[in-house]
């Protein structure tokens, strides 16, 4: 029996996993025009490589940028280049984007190929590969990996935890990949611990997946110095921060402090799937996992989708909606970001499609507060929801600040626990935006 | 009785006799113009002068951080005011008010999605821009009508906020907040303005707005004083040149362009005749 | 667009919600005081629920009238006035009479709740807020033989609707018949300890104090019934320990260390009612965690004050109504160290 560890604070909301969790991880149909954005990731946007009318092949590369933090697209799909405009996206408003329209072969560059020999790479060519491939965290973050990977002189990193924990209701992917694909994950995690130098790793896995659980554990047997932990069934446990501090007991300091200052780096179970196939095959990322799930879905599945591909054709593919519709949303219920279009683009970054019917979808009216504390025990950041909440409601920005509002990472446990239905998340994000600007402002007039 | 009547006594003597004291030597030291000042402002504090209330701003200009024509809600008058006790001369500018330019409300404009949220602009305007099809439209919760302290902003049927011409002081706090900048600061002068903010092309425009400005440059043609140009798909007029004339507001096929009378009411005619009131 | 899908919602994350909201929470302390409703009506009868229907009532219309006087929307739905009612009418002596009783309940939703801003802005617990106004007029001694013993179960008086007279003569406790109950008004358990001392209440037995067949308000007697409720309010997640455990905690620490017996200072008085039901009360007490102690063992030192050198042996009541406006200051200076510290 695993000891379970777990964080202070967090809430407990339902599972609603039941819904695809048992449905094994399907190929995509092909759609016939792919979308890629130029920006599907934490950094500078790519600049696009490719012109209208060129024809390309699946995998080969379309755009890039010249900084360090960011990370190559490349095309899904073989065809030819539609147009490069500013297209529809999920984060809700237009980006600059390639569009392909299928040739129907689905060819693949010449570039990726099996290399036998990956095993025999010296950590700096391993990392290139990862830079090259432009994978970025598929947890939702979409922090460039290369970037992770590359910790600034001095930084030493003991350990590498992989998350696996997956706490959003709803969301099955990576469930499915550690239950179908244990062997390839564990391999690329051994990558990611070969470029960081460092040889023990925790695999992070909640409760409510005791069939996870045993198949990485099968696997993570015959590897030395990776050990499985389990975690208690807590939202969001699948936090960086929370991981770390349930597995290891470190606190990691506000921002700009990242994980890598107390020695660790947390990669998801999908990036270090994508690593593997990476350093392996040379493949770019260019497809992932998406789970299609919700109240209004009429068959909720697992795909393995090309990027690229519009929300409403995965729509399509899983029986269409059922009911009136309230919301699409990219990603988990509670950290999600709702659509107002399906003719949006899949990017690196979705892990999910939610649709949710109406009554699911519908909030409360938001009261005043009653001083209830349930925020403050929710929150896993040990910040004050209730009053950042208020302070952000009557324009009090610089009190905000000083109760560390850029700490928070937006988690939703404050509004999903609220009996007043406050909508902490909105607030806090209208805040962090304007405290920001007059920041701006201020070293504007200086 | 005594005892508490001669204690309480006691300590108010005390008290007394140390703020006597304390007033006297312990006092800090204040330029006299300062409060000069304060007292001609119009003590709103409506902070649109950029700095914190009237008091705020005195303090600024004594230490020459400020011109004397900071306070746009005390107008030329107290500008010379102000002049008049620093030793500046002030020139007299144009009277500036707010404007709303846009007439996109509930009836003519549509909602792309439907909001649960805060009811504030500028937190709506983090989804996706806003509710508004539009992306250039107004919003309608009211942020600019609570950020106004001189109460000249109120809210109209159509969820279009309606600027109380006679109250409002063109301080530009309305202006500074909008997140969409519809509602902006021209001269009170200007008699013909273009209500829309749209830089869409025409076919966008009619997708989402029944009232918008669609560049069909009919007015920049019949313009006789060709005071109207078209800045990236959107009319604008050119008060200087504007003879107020009105062949514009009578050839547009939207009912963009509306005219303002003395009073600041906003009326459109067509040949003459009153058609609509801008809400 | 996907076929046959209207406009979409949307808002900002979470877009899930816990399925508590306030009348949710509002009637989960409803149903935890059911057992002691129950147990009053065993121990004074009919007319214990008689003055809780009174009490509901009469904060209902309350709040109600001044809502409207205020132009505010109103928020009947919300069952705040219900609980405030019922609470109020537990801490109320069973032979007050009705007219009282509505005017406490009056006083508590209009002064204490509503003139303060509605819930969620008040700093006084209401219900107790009512309790002791009423207490504070002048001629609260004759209430003092409100207190009557429990009748019902011994035996008598089930369906008797008491309605207290007073008059120059004193207090005079009668049914609704005009028939007069002599005999049954008493001193408390506390008050008999403080003017009589220890030995007077050697013969008040533990279970008795326990199960509530002693004289004392309505809803306060009952231990039992109550820590069913509180237990209930635990498992839900609307109360935590800490509120509760630490002035119960004090009470005992203080009362071991006068020599008196922790567990009659325990069953005794309102302390289960007040810490379970009135100290934790969302609104007026302290919201960080190392707060709500603080909180506790104050008013668990008041408490023992009070009952030891205060005018009146009974002082949970005050001693909750004098630390709420604290609690604001105690949740000041307790802030949670942030995360990564």
């Amino acid at each position: 029996m695993i000891k379970l560890k777990t964080f202070p604070g967090g809430v407990h909301p339902p599972d609603r996993k039941s819904l695809s969790v048992h449905k094994q991880i399907e190929p995509a149909v092909i759609p016939n025009v792919i979308v890629c954005p130029m920006s599907q990731h934490i950094g500078a946007p790519c600049q696009p490589r490719v012109k209208e009318g060129d024809k390309v092949k699946a995998g080969q590369l379309i755009g890039q940028a010249d900084s360090f933090v960011s990370a190559p697209v490349h095309a899904p799909i073989s065809g030819t280049i539609k147009a490069v405009c500013l297209a529809p996206h999920p984060i809700g408003k237009p980006v600059m984007a390639v569009t392909i329209e299928s040739d129907g072969l689905d060819a693949w560059d010449d570039a990726i190929q099996e290399d036998l020999y990956y095993s025999r790479l010296e950590p700096k060519d391993i990392l290139n590969r990862v830079r090259n491939a432009g994978i970025v965290g598929l947890g939702g973050a979409a922090f460039p990996t290369a970037v992770k990977l590359s910790p600034p002189k001095g930084k030493r990193i003991d350990t590498v935890i992989l998350n696996g924990v997956e706490c959003e209701p709803y969301l099955t992917a990576d469930h499915r990949i550690m239950l179908e694909e244990p062997e390839k994950i564990i391999a690329g995690l051994r990558l990611i611990m070969k470029v960081l130098n460092v040889d023990r790793a925790f695999i992070g896995i909640e409760s409510n997946k005791p069939d996870a659980i045993e198949s990485m554990s099968k696997v993570a047997k015959g590897e030395s110095g990776i050990y499985v932990q389990g975690l208690k069934l807590k939202y969001p446990q699948g936090a960086e921060k929370q991981l770390i501090k349930a597995i290891l007991g470190r606190e990691v300091p506000p921002p700009p402090c990242l994980p890598l200052d107390v020695g660790v780096v947390v990669q998801n179970a999908g990036t270090c799937l994508a690593v593997y196939e990476a350093v392996r095959d040379n493949k770019p990322l260019v497809e992932r996992v998406v789970t299609v799930t919700g109240s209004a879905i009429n068959d909720p599945k697992n795909l393995r989708v090309r990027l690229g591909t519009s929300f409403s054709d995965l729509i399509a593919q899983c029986g269409n909606t059922n009911g009136s519709v309230g919301k699409v949303i990219m990603g988990g219920p509670m950290m999600g970001i709702a659509q107002h279009r399906l003719d949006v683009p899949v990017i690196k970054g979705t892990s999910g499609i939610l649709v949710l019917n109406r009554k699911e979808a519908a909030k409360q009216e938001s009261r005043a507060c009653i001083r209830c504390g349930q925020c403050i025990r929710a929150c896993p950041m040990n910040l004050l929801p209730n009053l950042l909440g208020i302070y952000c409601e009557k324009g009090r920005w610089e009190d905000a600040e000083k109760l560390h509002i850029f700490d928070c990472m937006e988690c939703g446990s404050c509004s999903y626990i609220c009996p007043a239905s406050r909508q902490m998340v909105h607030l806090i994000k209208l805040g962090k935006q304007e405290i920001l600007s007059i920041q701006k402002k201020r070293e504007a007039k200086s | 009785m005594w005892p508490s009547m001669l204690t309480l006594g006691g300590v108010a003597l005390f008290s007394a006799l140390g703020l006597g004291i304390a007033s006297r030597f312990l006092a800090v030291e204040t330029d006299p113009r300062i409060k000069q000042i304060t007292d001609i402002l119009p003590g709103a504090n409506c902070g649109g002068c950029g700095f914190a209330g009237c008091s705020g701003f005195a303090d600024a200009l004594i230490k020459g951080k400020a011109e004397p024509g900071g306070c746009s809600a005390g107008g030329i008058a107290v500008a010379q005011q102000v002049g008049n006790i620093l030793g500046i001369k002030i020139e007299s500018g144009p009277k500036k008010i707010a404007r709303v330019f846009c007439r996109g409300g509930i009836r003519h404009a549509r909602d792309k999605y439907s909001y649960t949220g805060v009811k504030d602009c500028k937190a709506a305007a983090i989804l996706a821009g806003g509710p508004k099809a539009c992306e250039y439209g107004c919003l309608g919760m009211g942020t600019c009508l609570r950020a106004c302290t001189f109460g000249a902003i109120s809210m109209g049927p159509e969820h279009i906020p309606v600027i109380d011409t006679r109250k409002c002081t063109g301080c530009g706090k309305c202006a500074a907040i909008c997140p969409k900048n519809v509602i902006r600061l021209v001269p009170e002068a200007q008699r013909f303005l273009v209500l829309c903010n749209s830089h869409d092309k025409g076919k966008t425009v009619k997708d989402v707005c029944q009232i918008g400005c669609i560049a069909c440059q009919i007015c920049v043609k019949k313009c006789p004083a060709e005071a109207i140009r078209m800045e990236d798909s959107l009319a604008v007029i050119d008060s200087e040149k504007c003879t107020a004339c009105g062949i514009c507001q009578g050839k547009c096929p939207q009912k963009v362009i509306f005219w303002t009378d003395e009073q600041g009411m906003i009326f459109v005619s067509e040949e003459g005749k009153t058609v609509a009131k801008a809400c | 667009m996907a076929d046959g899908i209207d406009r979409l919602m949307l808002s900002a994350p979470s877009h899930l919600h816990s399925p508590v909201d306030v009348p949710q929470a509002m009637h989960d302390v409803i149903i935890a005081l059911i057992p002691a409703l129950i147990a009053a009506t065993i121990f004074f009868g009919l007319n214990a629920i008689f003055l809780s229907a009174v009490c509901v009532l009469s904060a209902c219309i309350t709040e109600v009238l001044v809502k409207r006087l205020l132009n505010s929307p109103l928020t009947l739905w919300d069952s705040s006035a219900i609980v405030t009612g019922l609470l109020l009418a537990f801490t109320l002596p069973p032979a007050t009479p009705w007219w009282l009783a509505a005017f406490a309940s009056f006083i508590a939703v209009a002064l204490a709740k509503e003139l303060f801003g509605g819930i969620g802005r008040n700093i006084f617990n209401p219900a107790l807020f009512g309790r002791v106004f009423i207490f504070l007029l002048p001629g609260w001694k004759l209430l003092l033989n409100g207190y009557i013993d429990p009748l019902w179960w011994k035996g008598q008086g089930f369906f008797t609707i008491i309605n207290t007279k007073f008059s120059t003569a004193g207090v005079s406790i009668m049914d609704m018949a005009g028939k007069h109950l002599d005999g049954i008004a008493g001193a408390t358990p506390l008050v008999i300890r403080r003017t009589y001392g220890a030995l007077a209440i050697k013969n008040i037995r533990y279970v008795d104090l326990f199960l509530g067949n002693i004289r004392g308000s309505l809803g306060e007697t009952s231990a039992f019934a109550l820590l069913i409720g509180a237990a209930y309010l635990l498992y839900k997640g609307h109360i935590n320990w800490r509120i509760p455990g630490s002035i119960i905690g004090t009470v005992a620490v203080v009362s071991i260390l006068w020599r008196q017996d922790p567990v009659f200072h325990i069953l005794a008085g309102g302390l289960i009612l007040g810490s379970f039901f009135m100290a934790t009360d969302w609104v007026t007490s302290p919201i960080t965690a190392k707060g709500q102690i603080v909180y506790g063992v104050l008013i668990g030192l008041f408490v023992m004050l009070m009952r030891r050198f205060g005018i009146k042996p009974e002082g949970v009541a005050l001693a909750i109504l004098h630390l709420n406006p604290v609690a604001f200051f105690i949740d000041r200076y307790t802030l949670p160290n942030k995360f990564g510290g």
